[in-house]
């Protein structure tokens, strides 16, 4: 039997995400606090600079003797220019720190340094608790709000206010609904297919962009823009999922924070949309690995149906021939405008 | 524990035998026992393959399979505290034993270290297409990088693995022992918990020094010499340490496979290695000159597996897959290259939101005619891909009877779900064609139900019943294929046939160049086929316009008289090439 995936498109839950340094750093942030989005809550460096350097050869001396002219122990920190090894003989020959950063072994009249990197700053990325922490890596953020899922990201992260720029879900967002309004905003419409619509945004600039589509051929584009761009429902002309339609437009005006990192199936994490909501009675974790059961909604993923929401109205037993030939496990679905049609139990997200 | 050290060795041949296949998107469990003196296929079944968030459990897929093939064969698998039965008890409930295999691809960051570009590191890289692991950085003493910047390369990359080659055997060892010391050096530069492991497979002669030089910066694994002399390239014996070795890592990144080792006594074999196994198993038992090819379309990798002797040839490619990797293809051909094999007119930016969406719904199936076509098309350029990549350096005996085209292949096994769940036979017969462009006369056999790997996993406790599957209906044949080799024009006769049937009855005619035609013969049943290329034409009987008489096989095809030519040519416009597929979709009854 296979296994639908699920997606979640809830108003109220409870959000708890991981916020990970790439490389081990620094954790700023301290359990129980309370944060901001765009607040710092760790900090690392990436990719330093490694320099082998052949001291005893700079200095002249056999290698065994060079050790006793190092000036600082592995791990030590030094500054551009400081001396790390030397002065030898009458010429006070020195070996100096070709940048700012730390000694990391030495001996035998060789030393490796690693100049300081390219520094790299986490932020929060969403307003809630620090509820928990794993020390030089990561913190986890609590925070209860409605949670939108996507499929597709840009890797971006934004924070904005909320704005529909088109309608419906299965309106193209074109140049002339995009006006100074949207400034800064992260911006909802049904489906983008043109980069000329990706570059009036960037020029605004805004900062997110949540769609339901749009053509691969604007991955490029997608890619190199400057704001967070996320797709719920895949690529192509496919309209926005009207259960994540319906719910964005309910919440338009409130802070948002769009991260439209890529989708990882081993982690779970996925580009995902969080607006940050009062608490307001009882809000629980998402539901995983729900299975699928009459009247459960689902999205259709695939033609001839993809991106159309219905509910499942029965579970036939064993195989059936799709148009296609092929045979597999079907579900009923029930579809507002279609009615009851067959699809394949893979070709279903569970929307939870 | 890894196969070879698996401390449980069968003294009486069992006859029920389980085995379960961990795939990437599928986890395929199939029962084996004995019917009326032979190895049967009882029953198979598969489940999604539970590695992945939210269970990241493997477990509770095998479980959920075990369970649903014991109801397809009426029989207990499981206790009532979800164990498995082991060994089968006197009322027929349970096995006998279980074996293994492990196909999930996931992301191996790996990166290769040699010492001259043109000898070790072009083998090691050879040796890495032979597992299932991401090629992160290829770094090199030889090709004028400074050790600092080896030493960022292999940072940056943040490997789990790290592949070492260098040194013929008995060689110099100086430059690789400096290389080892800038490799132990970007190792002791990883924090403790995300240090890589370290295969060796140099110069046997310094593995000692190796081990020594670095056993304070993480596990040392020694392999034998992938280059033991300038002229000689053996990857053979160190595939199995390196596909061990990605195993073993990926075991660490993946839960819930306790339980199913100690069914098997810690036993488990790398799914690539277990086809590997089955292809040699058919080497030995074909004997002949030609050479046996297995081609597995997975939605983890695609895989091929050669034998031209005793060794084996595997190529491992989970960047080409009908799965996450979809869209990569794009990174080895250009979207027309995929197009073209399309019977109906779908646009560029359609098929190209295909491989995307595919990329995003791996597990989603094709309900469409239209998306049944691309995935088919992406199947054949999949192969083409691969093929392309591992043929040239497949160790032949003797020369190809046509340089540019693949050596003779008797039996050529179609496997993945793309394949064995076609809609028409005709499907899966035409997607290889296509796709591995097979010369001369062959036979095309289908692996119907995905047991390549769990038979190759079955080798190591039950050999007899690993024979007797393959020669059963699990393994359907496509049909005898003759596709000779040249080009001839479009309408003129490419082969004149005479087919005599069992029965007497006689077929004749000829074929037409740039066509396909289909001779009816059923499974299990044999004729003996005259067949007479052109002088434009080259079957591999003695030369172009050398003809021969032949027995052929039935299958589920027929016998297919592939007149189209080699190396295939297809029409330069779109609207033709539509043509010519309908065309060779209706000529081959797909």
């Amino acid at each position: 039997m296979d296994l639908p995936t699920q997606t979640h498109v809830a108003p109220l839950v409870i959000v708890r995400r991981r916020r990970a340094l790439p490389l081990p750093g620094t954790i700023t942030a301290r359990l129980n606090q309370k944060v901001q989005a765009g607040d710092l809550i760790g900090r690392t460096t990436l990719y330093p600079k490694h320099f082998l350097i052949d001291v005893a050869h700079h200095l002249g001396v056999p290698p065994k003797k060079a050790d006793q002219y190092f000036r600082y122990k592995a791990g030590d920190a030094v500054s551009h220019g400081d001396i790390l090894a030397g002065p030898v003989g009458w010429m006070r020959k020195v070996v100096r720190a070709p940048m700012g950063g730390r000694v990391i072994v030495q001996g035998e009249g060789r030393l490796v340094f690693e100049a300081v990197g390219e520094p790299f700053e986490l932020r929060a990325g969403l307003p809630g608790v620090v509820v928990g922490m794993e020390a030089e890596r990561s913190v986890t953020i609590e925070t209860i709000g409605a949670l939108v899922e996507a499929v597709w990201g840009n890797g971006r992260e934004e924070v904005g206010v909320l704005r529909m720029a088109t309608p419906s879900a299965d309106t193209e967002l074109t140049p002339e609904a995009i006006d100074i309004g949207l400034r800064s905003t992260i911006v909802v419409a049904g489906r983008v297919t043109r980069p000329d619509v990706l570059q009036a945004l960037a020029n605004l600039p805004v900062r997110g962009l949540m769609v339901g589509s749009m053509p691969a051929a604007l991955v490029p584009a997608a890619r190199e823009a400057h704001f967070a761009l996320a797709l719920t429902d895949g690529f192509g002309m496919r309209p926005m999922n009207s259960a994540a339609f319906e719910l964005l437009a309910t919440n338009v005006g409130r802070d948002a924070s769009l991260n439209a990192q890529p989708l990882n199936a081993w982690l779970g994490s996925r580009p995902e949309l969080v607006i940050p909501l009062p608490a307001v009675g009882t809000a629980d974790v998402p539901a995983e690995g729900v299975a699928p059961v009459v009247g459960r909604r689902v999205r259709i993923i695939r033609a001839p149906y993809a991106g159309k929401v219905g509910t499942i109205a029965s579970m036939p037993h064993g195989m059936v021939a799709l148009p296609s030939g092929l045979l597999a496990a079907c579900l009923e679905v029930e579809l507002t405008e279609e009615g009851m049609v067959l699809v394949p139990l893979a070709n279903v997200d569970i929307l939870e | 524990m890894s196969e070879r050290t698996a401390t449980s060795p069968i003294k009486q041949e069992p006859e029920s035998l389980l085995a379960v296949d961990v795939g990437t998107v599928s986890t395929r469990v199939a029962l084996f026992d004995v019917v009326e003196s032979q190895y049967r296929l009882l029953g198979v079944t598969t489940a999604p393959t539970t590695a992945e968030f939210p269970f990241l459990d493997v477990s509770e897929g095998i479980h959920h399979a075990v369970e649903t093939l014991g109801t397809i064969v009426a029989r207990s698998l499981l206790d009532d505290n979800g164990s498995l039965i082991l060994p089968s008890r006197p009322d027929g409930n349970g096995v006998d034993v279980a074996v293994l295999s492990f196909s999930l691809t996931a992301d191996v960051r790996t990166a290769l270290v040699g010492l001259l570009p043109e000898y070790s590191l072009r083998s090691v890289r050879n040796l890495a297409r032979s597992a299932p692991v991401r090629v992160a950085a290829e770094v090199s003493l030889g090709d004028g990088q400074s050790e600092e910047s080896l030493l960022d390369v292999l940072i940056r990359a943040r490997p789990d693995l790290i592949v070492i080659a260098g040194g013929t055997e008995g060689g110099a060892s100086q430059a690789l022992l400096q290389t080892l010391e800038v490799v132990g050096l970007s190792v002791h530069l990883f924090s403790v918990d995300t240090r890589p492991q370290i295969l060796f497979v140099g110069n046997g002669e310094v593995a000692d020094r190796v081990r020594e030089l670095l056993k304070d910066v993480g596990a040392v694994y020694v392999g034998p010499n992938v280059r033991p002399s300038l002229e000689i390239e053996s990857i053979d014996g160190s595939r199995t340490e390196l596909n061990h070795r990605v195993v073993e890592l990926l075991r660490t990144k993946i839960s819930g496979l306790d339980e199913p080792l100690s069914w098997t006594a810690g036993a488990l074999t790398p799914g690539a290695l277990g086809i590997g196994t089955i292809v040699r198993f058919l080497g030995q038992a074909y004997e002949g000159s030609k050479g046996v090819l297995a081609a597995s379309i997975g939605a983890g990798s695609t895989i091929l597996a050669a034998s031209f002797g005793p060794t084996v040839d595997l190529s491992v490619r989970p960047d080409l897959n009908l799965g996450r990797e979809t869209v990569g293809l794009l990174e080895h051909c250009a979207l027309e290259e995929i197009v073209r094999w399309l019977p109906v007119d779908l646009s560029d930016d359609h098929v190209r939101d295909y491989l995307y969406n595919k990329s995003l719904y791996p597990r989603s199936v094709p309900a469409t005619v239209e998306d049944l076509w691309i995935e088919q098309a992406v199947a054949r350029q999949l192969l083409r891909v691969a093929v392309q990549a591992a043929a040239p350096s497949w160790h032949l005996r003797r020369a190809r009877p046509w340089p540019a085209l693949l050596p003779l292949l008797e039996p050529i096994l179609g496997a993945g779900s793309v394949l064995a769940r076609a809609p028409r036979a005709g499907q899966a017969a035409l997607m290889l064609l296509d796709g591995l462009e097979p010369a001369g006369i062959t036979t095309l056999v289908l692996d119907a139900h995905g047991l390549l790997p769990l038979l190759g996993a079955a080798a190591r406790v039950n050999p007899l019943a690993v024979v007797q599957v393959l020669s059963s209906s699990s393994f359907p044949s496509l049909g005898t294929v003759v596709a000779p080799a040249g080009r001839g024009r479009q309408g003129e006769t490419a082969m004149r046939y005479t087919l005599a049937y069992e029965s007497g009855r006689q077929v004749r005619g000829q074929v037409l160049a740039g066509s396909i035609e289909v001779l009816p013969l059923p499974m299990g049943e044999k004729a003996r086929l005259a067949v007479q290329p052109s002088r434009r034409f080259d079957l591999g009987l003695g030369g172009a316009g050398h003809g021969g008489t032949i027995t052929v096989s039935g299958g589920l095809v027929g016998v297919i008289l592939d007149a189209r030519g080699r190396p295939l040519v297809l029409p330069a416009e779109r609207e033709k090439q539509r043509h010519a597929q309908e065309e060779w979709l209706m000529q081959i009854g797909a």
